[in-house]
């Protein structure tokens, strides 16, 4: 069986006649490709994985590597382009196929070609540029009116970066005391986020506009190599739709960035940006200062002529005066005297006729109050009297009221004694003792007064009671009476 | 001092001088006209220079409004 034995080799073998293959037909050649990631080692060589994309599908990809011998490539072509070997740029390269058996395929970079990348990138920022012109939005935030004094001002930066600090610090310290307000929409600058980043923070500025003069987008300070995300097409639209003016000062020593061309005014540096607000104020300031000293100057002379026009008048009518000689001065002076007399006089009388009017009302014054204050007291004793008058009058009469009430009560007092004495006498002989007195007398029939003989029985016990004293008997005959009563 | 910005008051300051240099003044109209000159020219100064309350209250109140905002990313 083993007769037949195929021949083999082993695998070492059998890649190192690859390998010798591969060298021997392989040879340098320019090659384009996308750079898909770059990592560098410890002893400073590039590992970097190619690919080729066709309408974003990757149709070709495989790894390369730039060793530290040929690394001078990877410096001038930082140096040409301004940018690093990175992740999604396009690079034309001078290399050559390599196997090994134990690390494989590998293209060997040697020259990367800095003019290629500048190419594709200014040909992709001309296309951005070009769009950007189309749709009208290239010159959309340059057409704003800069306001004269920008103090209020919207900074998107990193709160970290460099040129922040360096923005703020310069701005803040004017030696003209000019005060700014600043407020940092806070965005990354840098790295995968930035574009997305820095546009929501355009947009979140956009919606405080009125708060603001102006926006500055500010760098500075980091790596050159991401200046990238500063040609990106939706990151250009939001500048140039922003209502107010926008700034730039990405710090790129450069070409300009399409960021660059769609902003108000674009700065190379931060500092500039802060240098260009203060001078812009300092402007301002000077002209109104300037404004300020020609109007004093214009005022001075204004007041100047003013009072030389004054002085000459005054002239004139000294040498007038002069020229009219004594006579008038003496005229004058005489009118002046008079009219000074006259007034004089005047004001004398015045004040006399014053005086007196003034005395007269006193007088006047005092005589109605004197007068007054007489029947005033007159008045007032004319009520007294008659008062007192009334009073004794009264009091009087009161008195000769009472005696007569007393004369009246003491005559019927008198009157009624001698009716009662009367009425006294009538009683007394009315009494039963006085007519028993008299003689006659009381028969009494068991304790009752017998008044007729029909009353009383033969033979009853009857009482008689005289003046002085009783009998006590027997009826024995009675007669009896139906006439008229008939005592003798 | 009305609302006033910059570019308003510089105008009207330019237009006072204008006019005062332009022709024969009165000096009760110089007296008025230097007297809004120079309230214009001092807001101008102090606006430049001084910090206003009103603007600064603003400013924290955004400030503020930031800090209850959620990151989008």
């Amino acid at each position: 069986m083993l007769k037949t034995a195929v021949s083999y080799q082993t695998l070492s073998q059998y890649l190192s006649e690859i390998k010798e293959f591969i060298q021997e037909i392989s040879y340098y050649q320019w090659i384009v490709a996308e750079i898909a990631k770059v990592d560098c080692d410890k002893n400073g060589n590039y590992w970097i994985e190619l690919v080729e994309k066709k309408d974003n599908e990757i149709i070709a990809q495989c790894d390369a590597v730039i060793w530290r011998s040929n690394v001078d490539t990877i410096t001038n072509f930082y140096e040409k382009t301004g940018i690093e070997i990175q992740r999604g740029i396009k690079i034309l390269f001078l290399a050559k196929a390599t196997f090994h058996e134990k690390y494989g395929f590998k293209l060997n970079i040697t020259q990367i070609d800095p003019s290629f990348t500048v190419g594709e990138m200014a040909l992709k920022k001309k296309e951005t540029i070009e769009r950007l012109t189309r749709e009208g939005l290239i010159d959309k935030n340059k057409l704003i009116e800069i306001p004269v004094i920008i103090q209020r001002i919207a900074i998107i930066s990193s709160k970290s970066a460099a040129g922040y600090e360096d923005f703020l610090k310069i701005l803040n310290d004017n030696k003209y005391g000019f005060k700014f307000y600043t407020k940092l929409f806070d965005a990354f600058v840098q790295g995968d986020t930035a574009v997305s980043s820095i546009i929501y923070a355009l947009k979140k500025c956009a919606l405080y506009f009125k708060e603001f003069d102006a926006v500055v987008l500010i760098r500075g300070g980091g790596s050159v190599a991401d200046l990238a995300i500063f040609n990106d097409y939706e990151l250009a639209k939001t500048m140039a739709l922003m209502p107010i003016p926008v700034f730039t000062g990405i710090g790129h020593t450069r070409d300009e960035t399409v960021v660059d061309y769609v902003a108000s005014i674009s700065f190379k540096t931060p500092s500039e940006v802060a240098k260009f607000i203060i001078d812009k104020a300092l402007d301002f300031d000077s002209k109104v200062e300037n404004l300020k000293q020609r109007i004093i100057h214009k005022v001075e002379s204004i007041l100047n002529s003013e009072i030389s026009r004054n002085q000459s008048l005054e002239q004139r009518f000294k040498l007038v005066v002069k020229n009219s000689g004594e006579k008038l001065s003496q005229r004058m002076n005489l009118i002046i005297s008079e009219i000074h007399n006259g007034v004089l006089k005047k004001v004398h009388a015045e004040k006399e006729l014053l005086f007196s009017l003034k005395q007269n009302l006193i007088k006047k014054t005092h005589f109605i109050l004197k007068t007054n204050e007489v029947k005033m007291a007159n008045f007032n004793n004319r009520i007294k009297i008659k008062v007192r008058e009334n009073i004794t009058k009264e009091s009087f009469m009161m008195k000769s009221f009472k005696e007569r009430i007393f004369t009246a009560l003491r005559n019927i007092f008198k009157l009624k004694n001698i009716q009662i004495e009367r009425l006294l006498e009538k009683l007394n002989l009315l009494s039963p003792e006085n007519i028993l007195k008299r003689g006659y007398s009381i028969t009494y029939l068991n304790g009752k007064v017998l008044k007729n003989s029909k009353e009383v029985q033969i033979g009853s016990k009857i009482q008689i009671q005289l003046y002085r004293g009783k009998i006590y008997g027997q009826v024995t005959k009675k007669e009896e009476d139906y006439g008229e009563l008939k005592l003798f | 001092m009305e609302n006033l910005s910059y570019s308003k008051a510089i105008k009207e300051i330019e237009d006072i001088l204008k006019y005062i240099e332009s022709q024969e003044v009165d000096v009760d109209v110089l007296v008025e006209k230097v007297k809004r000159a120079t309230e214009l020219i001092r807001f101008c100064k102090t606006k430049l220079r001084v910090a206003e309350e009103e603007l600064h209250k603003t400013l924290i109140e955004l400030e503020e409004q930031n800090l209850t905002e959620e990151e989008p990313f």
